[in-house]
């Protein structure tokens, strides 16, 4: 089982790179490449780069395709983890809404927000939950607020 | 160039200042407690810590930050004694001696050792900087854009070569690189990888960057796996001041660790794990009592705390002198710099020499103050582990935020830290390190200058970089390390099949 991961991980993250990379190389051909000597303009070194990678993204995918034959017996996991798979999932996706609601709601209420579901989500008492929020908003407030000078709302 | 007396008159009427010496016990508390908690690093601490210090003056933000590396370094070794858990890696070697101790009911003697030592390793780490970092610094003066973008490279290839990859270690350092291109070209002025975005112009903020790819991403990393807790910590410490004896008896551990310490300290991208990892091991080849070592003796805490602190002020060296940065923490620390509009390096040492003596005392005072609050603290620091992570790591994440939108009062800069920290969690996910990426970011611009500068001097023509010793040496050594793995499993083939023939 952990050598089918492994096998899988090598070659995704080969054809994740090879993705981004792709857009790099469509994107730097707009870069000129003439400077204040033939070749060595702005495109010159990003385009070294992506050279680069996209050959050590190929070995990475060609590694977890053909190179791995190791067999890796999986470690059984003798800590105890209290969250669902669900929770986890939505405790990772509780950043991207923080960052949204940041934009909307401002930097109070959202970190509020998040605090509150945030403890929640990880079966902390409602009430703890929210002294915690409280004094966390709170001191949020007199740290960036009030002696940074900070717009939060 | 810089005698003692100079550092002193220089930099002692900056650090002697009410607000600077409270911000130094700030950054010791906040080192110290997260260096402490298990899943906290110093490197996560000290890049939430920077857009704090923007509206400081550079010393004041040194006063928050260098207490905050050493302290950290040493706050690891708290829970490594009292829990088992090292707080850094850095502690991962004071788990052996420090645990069995405290189980034994000697918690207090241990927490009290691992502090002296940290401060002993420390204080002459503090020593060796203020005398080397000068000495490298004159020496680079007389350095060119070809020695520049060796250094840089070889930083960049030791860093590879440590990574538990070097494929991997690679492609991450490059991808660093890549990223520093987004922006403005610093020779012609021309704007690339901006997608439409003006805010991109002047590349991608770094502390949203470092705060996405440590902070963030690293929560986002506990939270997918889902969060442990860690057991009780034992109540009874008792008396944490050093016994003298125990340290007259360790002496030559003490002392063989600094050296290695300092030794491993200065080469890039080595730092305090390696230092404590070698020392520890050297201890078990050449100690008096190595036959005891892993039960719970004072030689073993010696070895591990001594060497990792020595090896944070050599790991300071190169970054100040030079400008170049050897691992995750120094690579902070020039974005420090960066951001009050400073660029460490040689011509730093003739222009803020003020500063920079600022920061040797600073250095020492984070050494001093962990080691005070250390030997009286601990107790207190031992009860604020039991803060269950549940609470710990939301509160943490929204000073991440908020700190990476403090800088610019930018919410893109909130966007990026957020993107950037998914790309940290699937770069752990997929066993890429981190280290790399951020050392190629910073050096991008570094590499880029220095590799188009030297080509233009040596008329398009790649052997330029041969024609100087220094850089022909280094950029030798980066070759020669990369392809040593496959060299090595070349020749270990070869000699297999030669025993088959005989």
């Amino acid at each position: 089982m952990a050598l089918r991961i492994r096998y899988n991980s090598d070659v995704v993250t080969g054809a994740i790179v090879l993705c981004v990379v792709g857009i790099g190389w469509y994107r730097v051909r707009t870069i000129p490449f003439q400077g204040l000597q033939a070749g060595l303009g702005p495109a010159f070194f990003p385009t070294i780069l992506l050279t680069i990678v996209t050959f050590l993204a190929i070995i990475l995918l060609l590694k977890g395709l053909f190179f791995v034959k190791k067999v890796v017996k999986s470690e059984s996991r003798t800590e105890e983890v209290e969250q669902s798979l669900l929770v986890r999932i939505l405790l990772t996706s509780l950043f991207l809404a923080y960052a949204f609601l940041f934009k909307y709601l401002g930097v109070l209420i959202s970190s509020g927000i998040f605090l509150l579901v945030a403890f929640l989500l990880l079966r902390i008492k409602p009430t703890i939950a929210l002294i915690i929020t409280i004094i966390t908003v709170g001191l949020v407030y007199l740290v960036f607020g009030l002696l940074f000078r900070l717009n939060l709302f | 160039m810089f005698t003692l007396k100079e550092i002193l008159n220089l930099g002692l009427p900056l650090v002697l200042d009410g607000g600077v010496l409270l911000l130094a016990l700030a950054g010791t508390l906040v080192g110290m407690f997260i260096g402490a908690m298990p899943g906290l690093t110093g490197v996560m601490a000290m890049s939430i810590l920077i857009p704090l210090t923007y509206t400081m003056s550079p010393t004041e933000a040194f006063a928050l930050l260098l207490p905050t590396y050493v302290a950290s370094t040493y706050g690891g070794s708290i829970s490594a004694i009292l829990l088992n858990i090292p707080g850094t890696g850095a502690a991962i070697m004071t788990t052996l001696d420090g645990h069995p101790m405290a189980l034994r009911g000697e918690a207090g003697r241990a927490l009290g050792l691992s502090c002296t030592y940290s401060f002993i390793g420390g204080i002459v780490s503090g020593l060796f900087l203020a005398f080397l970092a000068p000495i490298l610094a004159l020496w680079a003066i007389k350095l060119g854009s070809r020695e520049f973008f060796a250094v840089a490279v070889f930083g960049l290839g030791i860093i590879a070569y440590i990574s538990p990859s070097i494929l991997k270690g690679l492609l991450a350092g490059s991808i660093g690189l890549l990223l520093a291109t987004v922006g403005m070209d610093p020779i012609s002025g021309y704007s690339r990888f901006l997608f439409g975005r003006a805010e991109l112009t002047g590349g991608l903020e770094f502390v949203a960057v470092m705060i996405g790819l440590f902070g963030v991403g690293e929560i986002m990393f506990v939270f997918a796996k889902g969060v442990v807790e860690r057991p009780r910590v034992q109540r009874e410490i008792g008396l944490t001041l050093p016994n003298l004896k125990d340290l007259i008896k360790t002496i030559p551990t003490t002392i063989r660790s600094i050296i290695v310490g300092l030794f491993v300290g200065i080469i890039p991208a080595s730092g305090p794990t390696i230092a404590s990892v070698t020392a520890y091991g050297l201890e078990k080849r050449v100690g008096k009592r190595r036959d005891l070592l892993g039960t719970g003796i004072a030689e073993g805490l010696s070895a591990a705390e001594t060497a990792n602190n020595a090896a944070t002020g050599a790991a300071i060296v190169p970054m100040i002198a030079l400008g170049i940065p050897g691992d995750a923490v120094t690579a902070i620390l020039i974005g420090a710099f960066m951001l009050h509009g400073l660029r460490p390096g040689p011509a730093m040492f003739i222009s803020n020499p003020d500063i920079i003596s600022g920061i040797f005392i600073l250095f020492m005072l984070g050494n001093v103050l962990f080691f005070i609050i250390g030997l009286f603290g601990a107790k207190w620091f031992a009860k604020i582990l039991d803060t269950p992570q549940k609470i710990l790591l939301p509160i943490v994440t929204v000073f991440c935020f908020i700190g990476t939108y403090a800088v610019r009062t930018s919410m893109f800069d909130v966007f990026v830290a957020v993107v950037f920290g998914f790309i940290g969690l699937l770069m752990r996910r997929a066993g890429i390190p981190i280290a790399p990426m951020i050392l190629g970011f910073i050096l991008g611009p570094i590499v880029e200058d220095n590799l188009r500068r030297s080509l233009i001097i040596g008329g398009g023509n790649v052997l330029t970089f041969l024609e100087r010793p220094v850089s022909a040496v280094l950029l030798v050594l980066t070759i020669l390390l990369i392809l040593s793995p496959s060299i090595l499993s070349v020749l270990v083939k070869k000699k297999i099949k030669v025993n088959i023939h005989d």
